[in-house]
């Protein structure tokens, strides 16, 4: 095996200072009064983990937040120093890291002076800046604005920027942190396109993601950290069963094969079946409290919900914080309420009414959210785009079937949400077994 | 493959022990230091008349003075086998401490210079804190090249950093440098209407209110007083602002530190450099004026001019990297930096002149961080002669002693830096 990257038994310790001050005074107090004292607390971010990457391998790194995914990969990068064993790479291999894209511009700067700049950082010479320079502009697409100081860009073009550099440096390992999480669909595509690339010239890629479906894309081997330890190396549908596992121990969903279609199909010919709400109900409690739900949050939880489910989000939130509607009827009576909502909530809305319900009731609920809020739905994926083909009426008037099945397409409730003024994303790595997915919605700042 | 065990054992804290040298060897170095130091203070206090009186008191002191350091040391704990972080000041600790009893005890004693104890305990502690400095840097170059030997073709990329010593490592980033120093260039001119003036403009006005203060209402009345002022004025003006700017150059770009690895000790010596660019350009502008106003020949000793530059900016650099190191770890060195400053502009002479100085004062002033490089300045240009042989040892201790100590002290921490800033 060609090995380029090996961690042999690396751990990395850091030390939580509690209290803690670089000013001189504190530390001076500190030895007077125990008040002041700054108390330290360890933290193994991660213990002896080992593992060998050969050339050409993809890994993809995945772990709940702060399992030490991306510390390892600032290992890997040499920002950090192991607290012991060692880390090490093949001698003279150029690593580039997307860690943070675009870090480092300085916004007074031109594009073309951030560009000379960010490639001297990585260590290349101006000369051999020169000769790439003309691929990243034209990678980046930003030939018009590269003579226009960076603090004028938009924080897309600024990633974009990021991105070309760190790819037409052509690095022999490429390190990937949180990728996906930033950016436009167009964007997120080319970093697929231009990863792909790579992979098929046989650079080493190591992935951090929580998004599933981008590491499946991507990699063929998974590593699953937990709590700083390496928990699974292996093959990544393998991987992610594992890490799915890791997430939901004793979990509904832990058991369910990766055939979502069957699951699917099965459900589909019984839509009013409670269990299937239910189910999805449930789940969406554990990825809206995943995804940072405060118990001093308002909520607006409107759709079917199981009494059992109720009580688990009004136990979870504090008294009169959560606000439950059953009907269409009651989310448009929502008009008058005084108090703004930080999360609204409807599960299996969308599958379940007529279109004009469903982009009333989308309207009607992101009225009712702070500037700031969310609103998640569940959202079944039409299978068939065919299904939902508009209708003439013979008056002239276009309007949707709203005959079963009438799942309605991503790009028709993006633009409901467009024309309410809000923003509407997939969650990703949000596959509910019944093949349901997450839709987060938010007010458009 | 499959789910990986874990043994219950807990990771194993680190097993690099740093290589410190054994205590016979310590001891030795510092005595002979120490006599070499104490000696070479009595021959910086006295010129070459007065110096044969002085000597027979200095060599029947140099014993108990070098034993009473070389004591304090041991009582410190500075040969301990495995000292903790405070190696080095523990060091200058005992250094200070040692010459302090001894300047105690000798209290009285005729024919012996109490400057020279002050000298000498700044001058050991120079070459005491850098040779162990050095040492430091060997030991982690052995290091390296054992584990290049046991690891292959892979290869340790934090250790590789620090492969040769800062020296290297700016060489293969050069171009990183001159980016990071026309950056800053171009940011400091750019959307201003004079852009490069104001440079010239600020020395010129600060050499006009002291030309007015000192020779309008003090009333001393020097022969081309502006061309003097001019030569202490740009080259300190040079060091203070370099070390200003580089008490931020480290935990002011934490960003760049958080996401690319490169040599930490670039960015104290961009600023450096950013610094000394101006003070070329300014001297480039002020100095041929001078010349020509004041008709001064131009005579041999100005061709030194480029060795005394080159010191100067060794020095400036190793401060810069101490102080860059040092407000890592405590915030307030930048403050304390601003008062330092404003004394040691006082302690220099650029306002007054060396020679004028009170005779016994004389050596103190001298041993101002900055003096040596001014006082070389004014010998070139002002009185167009050698520079004495004293201010020269003086600016080469400083030079190459503030040199190794900060690189040293960058290499040592700088792997701590990205978690502390």
């Amino acid at each position: 095996m060609n090995t380029v990257i090996e961690a042999r038994n690396v751990s990395k310790h850091f030390l939580l200072r509690h209290n803690a001050s670089v000013e001189l005074k504190v530390r001076f107090l500190g030895l007077l009064s125990p008040r002041h004292r700054q108390s330290i607390e360890e933290f193994w971010a991660l213990k002896n983990v080992s593992l060998q990457i050969a050339r050409g391998e993809a890994v993809g790194l995945i772990g709940r937040n702060g399992s030490g995914k991306s510390t390892f990969l600032k290992l890997i990068a040499a920002i950090h120093r192991p607290t012991s064993g060692r880390l090490l790479v093949a001698r003279d291999s150029r690593i580039s890291s997307m860690i943070e894209l675009g870090v480092g511009f300085h916004p007074e700067l031109t594009g073309r002076e951030n560009v000379y700049l960010n490639t001297a950082i990585h260590g290349l010479t101006r000369q051999e800046t020169d000769a790439i320079y003309g691929d990243i502009v034209s990678y980046s697409g930003l030939e018009h604005f590269i003579d226009v100081p960076i603090k004028n860009f938009s924080s897309g073009m600024y990633m974009r920027l990021g991105f070309a550099i760190a790819a037409v440096l052509a690095p022999d390992i490429l390190l990937l942190d949180e990728i996906f999480a930033v950016g436009d669909a167009d964007f997120q595509q080319r970093c697929v396109q231009t990863i792909m690339g790579f992979l098929d010239q046989g650079k080493t890629i190591v992935f951090v993601s929580h998004a599933a479906e981008a590491v499946r894309a991507i990699c063929q081997r998974a590593c699953v950290l937990n709590q700083g330890e390496l928990v699974f190396d292996g093959d990544v549908d393998e991987g992610l069963h594992f890490y799915d596992a890791l997430l939901h121990p004793g979990g509904h969903n832990q058991a369910v094969p990766a055939s979502h279609t069957a699951a699917a199909a099965q459900i589909e010919t019984q839509p009013g079946s409670d269990t299937r709400r239910e189910d999805s109900a449930a789940w969406m409690f554990d990825r809206v409290a995943q995804a940072g739900l405060q118990p001093s949050d308002r909520v607006l939880h409107f759709g079917n919900a199981d009494p059992s489910t109720i009580e688990r989000w009004r136990s979870f939130l504090e008294e009169n914080h959560y606000v439950p509607l059953f009907d269409d009827a009651s989310v448009f009576g929502l008009g008058g309420q005084t108090e703004l909502f930080d999360v609204a909530i409807a599960d299996s809305v969308f599958p379940f009414r007529p279109f004009n319900a469903v982009a009333r009731c989308i309207a009607s609920v992101v009225r009712t959210l702070k500037p700031n809020g969310r609103f998640y739905a569940t959202w079944f994926e039409n299978p068939d785009p065919a299904n939902f083909e508009p209708i003439v009426q013979p008056n002239g008037i276009t309007s949707f079937s709203d005959s079963e099945p009438y799942h309605y397409p991503f790009g028709l409730i993006a633009n409901v949400c467009e024309s309410v003024g809000a923003v509407v994303e997939r969650v990703p790595g949000t596959g509910h077994p019944a093949g349901e997915s997450l839709l987060v919605i938010s007010p458009r700042r | 493959m499959s789910v990986i065990a874990h043994d219950a054992a807990g990771p194993v804290a680190a097993a690099v022990v740093p290589v410190r040298p054994s205590w016979l060897l310590a001891v030795s170095l510092d005595a002979i230091l120490g006599v070499s130091t104490y000696m070479v203070s009595y021959w910086l206090r006295f010129d070459s008349e007065r110096l044969p009186a002085f000597l027979p008191g200095a060599w029947s002191t140099v014993p108990l003075v070098a034993g009473a350091q070389i004591l304090a040391l041991v009582a410190l704990q500075a040969y301990a086998p495995r000292p903790r972080a405070s190696w080095l000041s523990r060091v200058v600790a005992g250094i200070v401490l040692g010459a302090a009893a001894s300047a105690l005890l000798l209290r009285g004693v005729q024919g012996i210079s109490r400057m020279a104890f002050a000298a000498d305990a700044l001058l050991l502690s120079i070459g005491a804190v850098g040779w162990r400095g050095i040492w430091v840097l060997r030991a982690r170059a052995r290091a390296r090249t054992v584990t290049r030997a046991s690891v292959g073709e892979l290869v340790d990329r934090a250790e590789d950093m620090t492969l040769g010593g800062v020296v290297v490592s700016l060489y293969r980033y050069r171009s990183l440098l001159k980016s990071l120093v026309l950056k800053d260039l171009k940011l400091k001119y750019r959307g201003s209407v004079f852009g490069f003036l104001w440079s010239l403009a600020n020395p010129l006005l600060m050499i006009v209110v002291y030309t007015l203060a000192f020779t309008f209402i003090l009333g001393v009345r020097t022969e081309m007083f502006v061309f003097y002022l001019m030569l202490g004025q740009l080259s300190w003006t040079f060091f203070a602002s370099s070390t200003m700017m580089s008490t931020g150059s480290i935990v002011d770009n934490t960003a760049l530190l958080r996401t690319v690895q490169f040599p930490r000790a670039i960015l104290p010596i961009a600023t450096v450099l950013f610094n000394f660019a101006q003070y070329l350009l300014t001297v480039a502008v002020f100095l041929p004026i001078m010349l020509v106003w004041y008709r001064v020949p131009l005579v041999e000793p100005m061709l030194l001019f480029p060795v005394v530059l080159v010191l100067h900016v060794a020095f400036t650099i190793g401060i810069a990297l101490i102080l860059a190191t040092a407000t890592v770890f405590f915030r307030d060195v930048r403050h304390l930096v601003e008062v330092a400053l404003a004394v040691l502009f006082w302690t220099t002479p650029i306002v007054y002149e060396l020679g004028r100085v009170p005779e016994r004062l004389r050596l103190l002033i001298l041993l101002s961080p900055m003096s040596p490089f001014v006082v070389a300045y004014q010998k070139l240009f002002f009185f167009r002669e050698w520079p004495d042989a004293t201010v020269w040892l003086v600016a080469v201790t400083y030079a190459v002693g503030a040199f190794v100590i900060g690189g040293a002290l960058v290499l040592a921490f700088e792997d701590r830096f990205t978690e502390l800033v």
